[in-house]
């Protein structure tokens, strides 16, 4: 391994946070320095919610967010080492491409003009074009160069692949693992389109309901989970370790467990490694099950800390 | 040494990195005392996580063919002639045995697979 | 930092609404060469930049700019403080061009521009302006443009007001009444400038607040 300080580029504890109808409860996690961390879950779970709240975008109701070891979330000390890419591009519609560097360069202290431009071109955006000219895919690169081209150390991305066609989005992924190359720089990416995780996410958190039912090493979460499939009848003894379990009306039923907890099911049950998909849908409806009740949210949650 | 991954295949990335990279040193294609790529530099390459490749490259400083000299990469450690040639040896085994395998499927005789055999031996 | 911001504002609204800069600029000249009263250039030209404070925040709202600033390492203090520079800024140009407005007038009517009305025209162009900008600019910044649109309309109901008042008492009825006014006191003259100022800060620490708590 090389010689890189095991810090946390992100470090969210305690974090509460309430607004309107999306709520984040109980959020204690940590993103590493120096690997690509994906963020997924459903829509409305509040992963836009939570990278709104490190970058200081939303003020929490209550917890923690540091930056980098020293900072809070939203000083000028944080945003200059942040790099953002949102679902939209933070630019004017009538804003000429090319033009932005020398508009928003001076407000950060490490703009590299030379670079942005580098970047532009690299990236096959017509500088001469206004932000409303431009496509999606184009949009996106314009955001991507914005946020590199003032040295960033961590990158932040709201979904950004959707829009975007495959080879967009391989596009992204080559620039995501250029940026890093160098074992300071950290990414976290949110997205629903979970195929993008693969192969470039080290680590995962899971989001679902507000609350965090997974985080881990992506590898980690294929081999911790397994899906279960069988004919009736359902080993109710086995109920307590399922997670999102779905009981047809013919018996067949259908959930996620942890891999230590196949031997409760028979041997005519078909058992599989579980997809990142699997491990979202199953702890999405498990939080949807419980919400009628106190609402306690996952209850088979695994929320270590990431190392 | 040229690293070629399948996705497909129901054999950890990690994994193919791993057999792909022993290979390369038991028969020399990575000489002793070379370094092994940087880490991150691989993963960018193959297109994989970072981690993907750290457990790869962990598992070689395990099974004592590279070492990690920290600051400068994983070194590619002396290998044992003999156990360089058995461990080949063994993965042409394994080929052979996929090869039987998939010529009885095909319900081929013994001569029709010596024949192939001695074909593809010709064309390199 | 705020400096930065000021210089980036002005050049942001001068290349993306650059009708809106130079229309109410353009209205101050003509009005105010119209209107009979001398010295009424200035007042328009305060009423102008009173009328068009949204149009700074109109801007952002389209370009989704207050995120672009919060992302930015510009403190939303210096955003606040930067803004109300920027738009004095302009605020001061259409005054000033209300003023060569009304010397130009004048001269064309062979009428005198005395400095008691010209200066009791800026006093009162200040007084609007500081006013118009301390009850509206913390509403915006709380509220962005959208939600708080319905401000716009306060200023426009209080000209009207007051220009309603000022009909009934036979205040714009010529400059013969004015020309008779005497230069403004350093009394009253200091009470406006400094109330004036105090208003724009006491304003701007609220608008500080406000948007500091504003979710982007």
């Amino acid at each position: 391994m090389e010689a890189t300080v095991t810090t946390q580029a992100v470090a969210i504890t305690g974090l509460q946070l309430r607004r309107g109808s999306f709520a984040l409860r109980d959020v204690n996690v940590g993103i590493p320095t120096g690997f690509v961390t994906g963020l997924v879950g459903p829509n409305g779970a509040g992963k836009t919610t939570l990278i709104k709240a490190l970058l200081g975008l939303i003020a929490p109701d209550a917890g923690t967010l540091r930056l980098f070891d020293d900072q809070d979330a939203g000083t000028s000390a944080a945003q200059d080492r942040i790099g953002v890419v949102l679902d939209r591009v933070t630019a004017a519609p009538e804003w000429r491409a090319g033009s932005i560097g020398r508009r928003i360069g001076a407000l950060y202290t490490q703009w590299d003009e030379t670079y942005f431009q580098q970047l532009l071109e690299r990236f096959d955006v017509p500088a001469g074009n206004r932000v409303n000219e431009l496509s999606r895919g184009q949009s996106v690169k314009l955001s991507l160069a914005m946020a590199l081209a003032h040295r960033p150390e961590l990158l932040v991305l709201d979904e950004p692949s959707s829009g975007l066609d495959p080879v967009a989005r391989r596009d992204l992924a080559d620039i995501l693992r250029e940026f890093m190359l160098d074992p300071n720089h950290t990414v976290l990416f949110s997205t629903h389109i979970t195929p993008d995780l693969d192969d470039l996410a080290d680590h995962i958190i899971v989001l679902t309901a507000g609350r965090v039912a997974y985080a881990g090493m992506l590898d980690e979460l294929h081999e911790r989970f397994a899906v279960v499939r069988g004919r009736a009848p359902f080993p109710e003894n086995a109920r307590p370790a399922t997670i999102g379990l779905r009981l047809e009306s013919s018996g067949a039923y259908e959930a996620l467990i942890r891999t230590d907890d196949t031997a409760l099911f028979g041997s005519d049950a078909m058992i599989e490694a579980a997809s990142t998909d699997d491990v979202v849908v199953h702890f999405a409806e498990q939080a949807r099950a419980t919400r009628g009740g106190s609402d306690p949210g996952p209850s088979v949650a695994d929320r270590e800390e990431i190392h | 040494m040229q690293i070629i991954l399948s996705s497909t295949s129901s054999v950890p990335m990690y994994e193919q990195i791993k057999t792909q990279i022993r290979n390369a040193i038991h028969s020399g294609d990575i000489a002793e005392g070379a370094f092994l790529p940087s880490l991150r530099q691989l993963a960018a390459e193959l297109r994989v996580s970072i981690i993907t490749v750290t457990r790869a490259y962990n598992d070689l400083v395990a099974e004592e063919l590279v070492a990690n000299e920290h600051g400068r990469g994983f070194l590619v450690l002396a290998v044992d002639a003999g156990a360089a040639q058995r461990a080949l040896e063994q993965h042409v085994s394994g080929a052979v045995a996929n090869l039987v395998a998939a010529g009885r499927s095909a319900r081929m005789e013994l001569d029709d697979i010596t024949r192939k055999v001695e074909e593809e031996w010709k064309q390199l | 930092m705020t400096a930065a911001f000021t210089l980036f504002d002005l050049r942001n609204f001068a290349t993306t609404q650059p009708l809106r800069m130079i229309l109410p600029l353009a209205f101050v000249v003509v009005f105010g060469a119209i209107v009979p009263f001398s010295g009424a250039p200035i007042i328009i030209g305060a009423l102008a930049a009173a009328l068009t404070a949204s149009y700074y925040f109109q801007g952002d709202e389209r370009g989704l700019l207050d995120t672009l600033y919060a992302i930015t390492p510009i403190s939303r203090r210096s955003v606040v403080v930067g803004r109300y520079v920027s738009m004095l800024v302009l605020a001061a140009v259409s005054v000033g061009l209300g003023a060569v407005t009304a010397f130009i007038a004048a001269a064309i009517r062979h009428e005198s521009l005395g400095w008691p009305v010209t200066a009791t025209m800026l006093l009162a162009a200040f007084g609007i302006v500081t006013v118009a900008f301390a009850v509206q600019l913390p509403w915006f910044f709380a509220l962005g443009f959208t939600r708080g649109r319905p401000m716009v309309y306060v200023p426009v109901g209080v000209i009207a007001v007051a220009a309603f008042v000022a009909s009934q008492t036979g205040l714009l009825h010529g400059s013969v009444q004015l020309g008779s006014l005497s230069d403004p006191s350093a009394l009253v003259t200091a009470v406006v400038l400094i109330l004036g100022a105090a208003a724009l800060v006491a304003s701007a620490a609220v608008a500080v607040r406000l948007y500091r708590r504003r979710a982007l």
